[in-house]
């Protein structure tokens, strides 16, 4: 191998010192050609004073000429002149000081994305701001007797009243108008288009009782129900906006995932830094541990182990040999090694998992289709309801006729029915989001409720990823403590997990790891071998590792996960026992959920012994041991022909499959993005405990989705028929369109209120 | 009762100059970290 160790100690920033390279992250300033802005990602950086050191450190670089860091979004912002000053120095600025930073790389769609969720927002604040303030002026009209208030002080009222309204018909109300004219053109009938007819009509014959008072259009005006109802839908879309932004950003953080800068063997057989978006199939590229794979590729020269966790949520490290298919985005633990790239940007399978995710965030938002999808045959009804009273009436009487119209449009103003679900479902899923537990799919709150079996995967579910070391037994004439002492040394530099839980339950122990080791190896899938001074002051061979690499022919057989030897030529010094540590609460929320009716079941790859152990452990009666990602398949498929509901709740790539066949499914936070973004919900924390609550808050929010659609239904049945014969003066009509939106919305509120701590009765 | 003839239209304007406000408070990020900001005052330098 050539020598890498002298690039190593240069820059390691220096393939962001290429212009091409840093624009992606920075913006040039507009007034100067030379001032940067760039955005960095400090992953570390967790209090103000860690943002407040950066500030320090970076601001006395000469060329920063602003830096402000932000500790909530973990995010640096540096304004930096490249006269004096390149990138890779204040990178390496920050990595010296405990900071290493990551460009952040797609802040253009970020940037896009504040600014559609402020203009949001915005339109938001203006129709609530205007609508209180027409309240007001609506407010005496309503409440005073005729002969009260002089027609001129009523009239002015209602100019304020229209100049107040106009900010929200011409502002805030355009994504509904422009919307339903798009669907027009495309000859669909949205959501919006009935909306759109009812604000444009009441608009419309406000204005016209406003200007002109006296026609057939009468002089009610209607701004203060227009303002509201434009209010209330805003709301709905503001809290959607910001949920599909809230999936955009786990998207990035897994996008950062990539070095930007490689180790490449150029033609004349030097390592050169190149930047990542540089490399080309066929390079030979230099991986240290630590480092992340930037490419798909074959392991030249060396062997190693990779965590491909992110990947495949494989949670044990896979063997590298040489020969051996390394991929993008895994990382590289315990050596260095050279590997040829085979595949390079969108051909990499971390890129396929990226654009999967990246679609499901910008699907059409679930709020609107499933709106639409409840609302498609109201809307029609109602537009008909509204011609067929426009001619019941046009020969007698005009007025009446466009009246009664407007009266149906907007009573029936798809408000209570198109918010019904939504309502409620955003409400929950807000809550679910501030509880640490992300939905996918609305959808899923229902499938949820359905839910009669649960499955569960075991590794990073029920249980934790660390794990538990006893020592099972010791060899009676050796010191145990100077065991313990050989363990913690052997197993101090190793990166296997196996290992350094070892080493963490030796220095539990009181062990030192300060022994002299000579002759260290770890052999990749067995285990590490060491010589020792023994306490006789004899040159001693250590070997500890799994039962084969020890030379153990019997193994002894264990409920545990795995046991670990130590061994000296063919004495045997010590056995230790590794077994996963059951999540805290994970006893008390199977049991919860078995005395709710539900059946809870456990599939496992793992050995038939210890699966079953846990289980008796957790009182699950059915577990299966040994199942490979088909079995699972399969077994889920089995409950599906018995006409089960079942909810799928695991970590792993082999869950993939299984999760996307299941009614529904849950994927714990540990778990990989790939499972994240095929399962239903992520539950963020560890907790295993908020299966409980959830599973009874979604029986909760499916009630009181039927409560309201059943009070919009019957509100309708009541409001349409009276709309049509004219028995319904148009501001009554919106009086009951705002009291029948108001309550749904009222009635959804109560689901903001999660008590995480067991099941729910549902008593909505 | 005609102060109200004044007042209206000086509520009504008071409302566009109170949205302004606004505008400006939206589009500069006042409401991006709520967090953050409060604990800035704490920090050492």
């Amino acid at each position: 191998m050539a020598n890498p160790l002298a690039v190593s100690s240069a820059n390691p920033w220096q393939g962001l010192d290429i212009q091409s390279e840093w624009e992606r992250f920075s913006q040039r300033d507009a007034a100067s050609a030379e001032v940067w802005t760039s955005h960095v990602w400090v992953d570390n950086m967790h209090c103000a004073a860690c943002s407040g050191r950066i500030e320090q450190t970076i601001k006395q670089q000469r060329g920063v000429l602003a830096v402000h860091a932000s500790a909530a979004s973990k995010r640096v912002r540096v304004v930096w002149d490249a006269k004096q000053i390149s990138p890779s120095s204040w990178f390496a600025n920050l990595n010296d000081i405990g900071y290493p930073a990551l460009p952040v790389n797609e802040y253009n769609a970020i940037s896009d994305r504040t600014v559609q969720q402020r203009k949001m927002l915005w339109r938001l604040v203006v129709a609530v701001f205007c609508m209180m303030q027409v309240m007001m002026y609506a407010y005496p009209t309503y409440w005073s007797d005729s002969n009260d208030m002089a027609p001129d002080m009523v009239q002015l009222m209602k100019w304020a009243s229209w100049v107040l309204t106009l900010p929200v018909m011409l502002f805030s109300a355009t994504p509904f108008l422009s919307q339903a004219w798009a669907s027009i053109k495309q000859r669909q009938l949205g959501m919006d288009v009935p909306v759109s007819l009812g604000i444009l009509a009441a608009f419309i014959m406000s204005t016209l009782a406003t200007f002109a008072p006296g026609g057939w259009w009468g002089e009610v005006v209607y701004y203060d129900s227009l303002t509201m109802f434009v209010s209330f839908l805003l709301i709905g879309r503001w809290l959607d906006v910001k949920l599909r932004n809230r999936t955009a950003g786990a998207l990035e953080n897994m996008m950062r995932r990539l070095p930007h800068a490689v180790l490449k063997k150029n033609d004349a057989g030097e390592w050169v830094q190149i930047a990542a978006t540089n490399i080309n199939v066929g390079d030979v590229l230099y991986v240290r541990p630590g480092e992340v794979f930037a490419a798909d590729g074959l392991v030249l020269v060396g062997s190693t182990s990779a965590d491909e966790s992110m990947l495949t949520g494989e949670s044990e490290p896979v063997l590298k040999p040489t020969g051996a298919k390394v991929i993008a985005g895994a990382g590289n633990l315990t050596s260095a090694i050279e590997m040829q790239v085979e595949q390079v940007g969108e051909g990499t399978q971390y890129h396929a998992l990226v654009n999967l995710m990246a679609s499901a965030s910008t699907e059409k938002p679930g709020i609107a289709l499933l709106a639409d999808k409840v609302a498609q045959p109201f809307l029609w009804a109602v537009l008909l309801a509204a011609i067929y009273a426009v001619f019941f009436w046009w020969s007698t009487d005009p007025a009446k006729a466009i009246m009664s119209a407007v009266a149906v449009l907007v009573v029936t103003c798809p408000c209570a029915l198109s918010l019904a679900t939504p309502a409620a479902m955003l409400a929950s899923a807000g809550t679910f989001a501030k509880g640490g537990v992300l939905i996918r799919r609305l959808q899923a709150i229902q499938a949820m409720s359905e839910v009669d079996t649960i499955v569960f995967d075991k590794t990073g579910t029920l249980t934790e990823n660390l794990q538990q070391v006893t020592l099972a037994e010791s060899h009676a004439e050796w010191d145990r403590q100077w065991l313990l002492d050989v363990i913690a040394s052997m197993s101090r530099d190793s990166l296997h997990p196996v290992a350094q839980a070892l080493h963490g339950f030796a220095l539990q122990h009181d062990a030192q790891d300060q022994l002299v080791v000579q002759d260290w190896q770890e052999i990749v899938g067995g285990g590490m071998s060491a010589t020792f001074n023994a306490p006789n002051g004899a040159l001693l061979p250590v070997k500890l590792g799994n039962a084969e690499f020890c030379g153990i022919r019997d193994e002894i057989e264990s409920e545990a996960l795995r046991q670990v030897y130590v061994t000296t030529g063919e004495i045997l010094l010590a056995r230790l026992t590794l077994s996963e540590q059951v999540k805290p609460h994970a006893k008390a929320a199977i049991s919860q959920l078995i005395a709710h009716g539900l059946d809870i079941q456990l599939l496992s790859g793992d050995r038939i012994a210890p699966v079953k152990n846990l289980a008796a452990q957790l009182g699950i009666a059915r577990a299966f041991g040994l199942q490979k990602a088909a079995d699972k398949l399969q077994h889920v498929k089995l409950l599906q022909q018995q006409g089960r509901k079942v909810l799928m709740v695991g970590d792993g790539l082999n869950d993939g499959p299984v999760i996307a066949a299941a009614h529904t499914s849950i994927a714990m936070g540990s778990g990989v993005p790939l499972t994240q973004a095929q399962a239903d919900m992520v539950v963020l924390g560890n907790d295993i405990g908020v299966l409980v609550s959830l599973i009874s808050h979604c029986q909760k929010t499916i009630l009181i989705v039927k409560q309201n659609l059943l009070w919009a239904a019957l509100y309708n049945a009541a409001g349409v028929p009276l709309a049509i014969m004219g028995l319904l003066p148009a501001w009554l009509a919106g009086l009951g369109m705002a009291a029948s939106s108001l309550l749904v919305l009222l009635n959804a509120l109560r689901l903001t209120d999660w008590d995480k701590s067991g099941w729910q009765k549902g008593q909505a | 009762m005609e102060i109200a003839f004044l007042l209206i239209p000086l509520a009504v304007l008071l409302v566009f100059v109170i949205l302004g406000g606004l505008w400006w408070a939206i589009q500069t990020g006042q409401f991006e970290d709520l967090e953050e900001e409060g604990s800035r005052i704490l920090e050492q330098d």
